[in-house]
């Protein structure tokens, strides 16, 4: 354990002194995250607030009672939402969101107002509201929205469940939410909000290249001799090495999404997990640095093996576009690419409000995990056999 | 009896089809200075690599304390402490955090990897260059703390492969009186070298390689005695030139005689060791002294004698 800690300490205030390198690892792509930020981002949109179209249509009955006495509480609930669009101004924290009501008779109408983008859903009110709720009956309205544009679907949603549960405290049953997907694509996220992901991860490419610096660089210095004359083992110098790398991928990472998160990138899931997952990629990234350092005979070969392997990763592993947009050939190819998989999954929580629980997310985490502890035991396996042995 | 620091046994090493080093077998004694000297390419530092195990022999073996180095690598490594020719160090690195990196690379906890940095920052004269990244030190420093590196963790047996190559002769002259000084230590040193005034001055013995072959191997002393026209001693004397080149003549070791006024030149393997002969026959010719300057025979003459050529050509 001395030894880890002695070579990373070593190649971390090597790696920090050499001041071109450290800066350009770690300013770099701080820069494209703030310059597209700025460029792109919500900052320079008056993007902070968030106009918020809802639609009603209110196909409930109600129920007739004697005297010509007609309740609709359909009604009540549409003049529930229109009194909370009048004090509706909420905050939280990056955006803030301003609503507005319409109506519409029918869902067709209501639809067709979607799909022009006149409003961003709409709610359903069956027609049998009244009936259930006097016969104390459960009944559910319907929330119409696309989920892709998660923002504004999440608020429109919560706004349906908010009012469904005031309504339910007025001493009636409980009113449900059924939420009722509308898979029409509109662009509705900012091109920051889409690059972001792919930007925090790019960073770390810039680290892929650094660690494929540190052992070309000893073995360049010949200083590859000396220490495999101290006492140091193949698994220490590997060990060590990654420890150093990974703690400077960190900080890179970190300080890149911290930027994305101040320009208002889109944030719609945990940002704990989306960190976890920076943090795989950041292993994973740092190992395959590694791997390369292990073979390179110098710091130019390092640098150009390093950027044959980033190079196809940043442009078809989902780092400055989803993969999703490409053409079908190059879709699959990038879907190879196993940083792709924690680029989609990164953009996937910030997007969509994606989760590393799910199927998808376990398996993409527990992938870089595996394949980083497979290069690092490669890497370890390797120098026992071409550094550490008799020429 | 403890085993020798260093035991080469007919090594060889052929890369391809160059036979860099030839049947080569020799003894390190413990606590003494051997130098391998011979000119660049003569197989020294391959013989250097594969008594530390990086260079695995073509054929012989190597026993550093007793034990196999092929078969007790790991252990062997903690036992030699290697200076090799070409200055390894790292650039950003401190002169101190490089010793304390290297100490603690070796094991040592960190209490005493802190004293033997001390040490050895005193030893070598590095006090004011301590808190001083390594690429901004000299060539002499470098080397210096090169050296200082590969002994902080006290090991027993000390390698160094050219440790003044490049050096002025004032830096030169700083790490001669450094080994003097570590030599007292008790440590084992094998140097290679290819400045004979090195190899006279430090070595306790000398085994001159030529070609991947030992052509020659004793103390320096002895070899100056054994090989090479000899020393050459040019004598002023009062009277009787004549009657004293006769006797000096007559004496068995002298080579040759040479008369030029009143100066006498004899050339004599061992001619100061015998000095008193040589008096006592110059005062039998009815002569005295006067005045006597003496050339002495060097390891570059004996490199001559045996090799029929230069250690630098």
């Amino acid at each position: 354990m001395t030894g880890i800690i002695v070579y990373a300490t070593k190649t971390l205030k090597t790696f920090y002194r050499r001041r071109g390198a450290f800066l350009s690892t770690l300013l770099v792509p701080l820069f494209l995250v703030l310059f597209y930020g700025f460029m792109f981002g919500k900052v320079f949109f008056g993007g902070t607030e968030i106009t918020l179209n809802i639609g009603v249509v209110n196909l409930d009955q109600g129920v007739q009672f004697a005297g010509n006495f007609t309740l609709n509480l359909g009604e009540y609930f549409k003049a529930m939402l229109l009194n909370t669009s009048k004090t509706f101004n909420e905050t939280d924290g990056r955006s803030r969101f301003t609503l507005k009501v319409f109506n519409y008779s029918t869902i067709e109408n209501a639809t067709r107002a979607f799909e022009n983008g006149t409003i961003d859903g709409f709610i359903v009110i069956p027609k049998n509201f009244t009936l259930c709720l006097i016969s104390n009956e459960s009944i559910s309205i319907y929330a119409y929205g696309d989920p892709s544009d998660y923002v504004k679907y999440s608020t429109f949603t919560s706004i349906c469940r908010e009012l469904a549960i005031s309504f339910s405290l007025r001493g009636r049953p409980i009113v449900g939410v059924e939420e009722k997907s509308l898979t029409i694509k509109r662009k509705t996220f900012t091109y920051f909000d889409i690059s972001a992901p792919g930007m925090i991860l790019f960073g770390l490419l810039f680290v892929t290249t650094s660690s494929a610096h540190v052992f070309a660089s000893e073995r360049e210095h010949k200083l590859i001799d000396r220490i495999v004359m101290s006492g140091l083992s193949p698994s220490e110098i590997i060990l060590g090495a990654f420890i150093a790398m990974f703690a400077v991928a960190f900080l890179q990472s970190m300080l890149c999404f911290s930027a994305a998160l101040t320009l208002k990138a889109c944030m719609v899931g945990s940002i704990p997990e989306a960190i976890v997952v920076i943090l795989c990629m950041a292993m994973f990234q740092v190992a395959l640095g590694l791997l390369v350092s292990i073979y390179a005979k110098n710091t130019k070969t390092a640098e150009n093996i390093a950027w044959m392997i980033v190079a196809p990763i940043m442009f078809l592993g989902g780092i400055w576009w989803p993969i999703e947009w490409m053409a079908e050939p190059f879709k699959t190819i990038g879907k190879v690419f196993p940083p792709s998989m924690g680029c989609e999954l990164l953009r996937a929580i910030m997007l969509k409000g994606a989760t590393i629980f799910s199927e998808k997310g376990l398996i993409t985490i527990t992938s870089l995990i595996a394949l980083s502890i497979a290069m690092l035991i490669a890497e370890i396996y390797l120098a026992k056999k071409h550094i550490f042995k008799p020429r | 009896m403890p085993a020798p620091a260093i035991e080469a046994r007919n090594l060889t090493k052929f890369y391809g089809k160059l036979k860099a080093v030839d049947d080569v077998s020799f003894t390190v004694e413990n606590g003494e200075l051997f130098g391998l000297l011979g000119p660049n390419g003569a197989g020294k530092t391959t013989t250097v690599l594969m008594i530390c195990g990086l260079l695995k022999p073509t054929s012989g073996e190597v026993y550093v304390k007793g034990l196999n180095v092929q078969r007790n690598w790991d252990k062997v490594r903690k036992l030699i402490g290697i200076s090799f020719q070409d200055t390894m160090l790292y650039e950003k690195l401190t002169v101190e955090e490089t010793l304390m990196f290297f100490a603690r690379a070796y094991g040592l906890t960190y209490g005493k990897a802190k004293e033997n940095t001390e040490k050895m920052i005193k030893i070598f004269e590095l006090e004011a260059k301590r808190k001083i990244l390594v690429e901004k030190l000299s060539g002499g420093l470098k080397r210096r703390l090169h050296m200082a590196a590969s002994m902080v963790h006290d090991p027993e047996l000390l390698l160094l492969d050219e440790p003044t190559l490049g050096l002025d002769p004032q830096a030169r002259r700083r790490i001669w009186d450094v080994l003097e000084q570590i030599r007292e230590y008790g440590k084992s040193i094998l140097l290679t070298t290819h400045y004979m005034d090195e190899a006279d001055r430090l070595c306790d013995r000398v085994a001159i390689i030529d070609h991947g072959k030992i052509i020659a191997l004793d103390s320096p002393s002895n070899l100056k005695t054994k090989y090479g026209e000899g020393d050459k001693l040019t004598i002023m004397v009062s009277k009787n030139v004549q009657a004293v080149a006769e006797n000096l003549s007559k004496l068995d070791f002298v080579k040759r005689v040479d008369i030029n006024g009143k100066e006498v030149t004899i050339v004599a393997l061992g001619g100061l060791k015998r000095l008193g002969e040589i008096v006592s026959a110059i005062q039998n010719a009815s002569s005295s002294i006067e005045n006597l300057s003496v050339v002495e025979n060097t390891l570059e003459d004996v490199f001559i004698a045996l090799t029929g050529r230069r250690l630098r050509d």
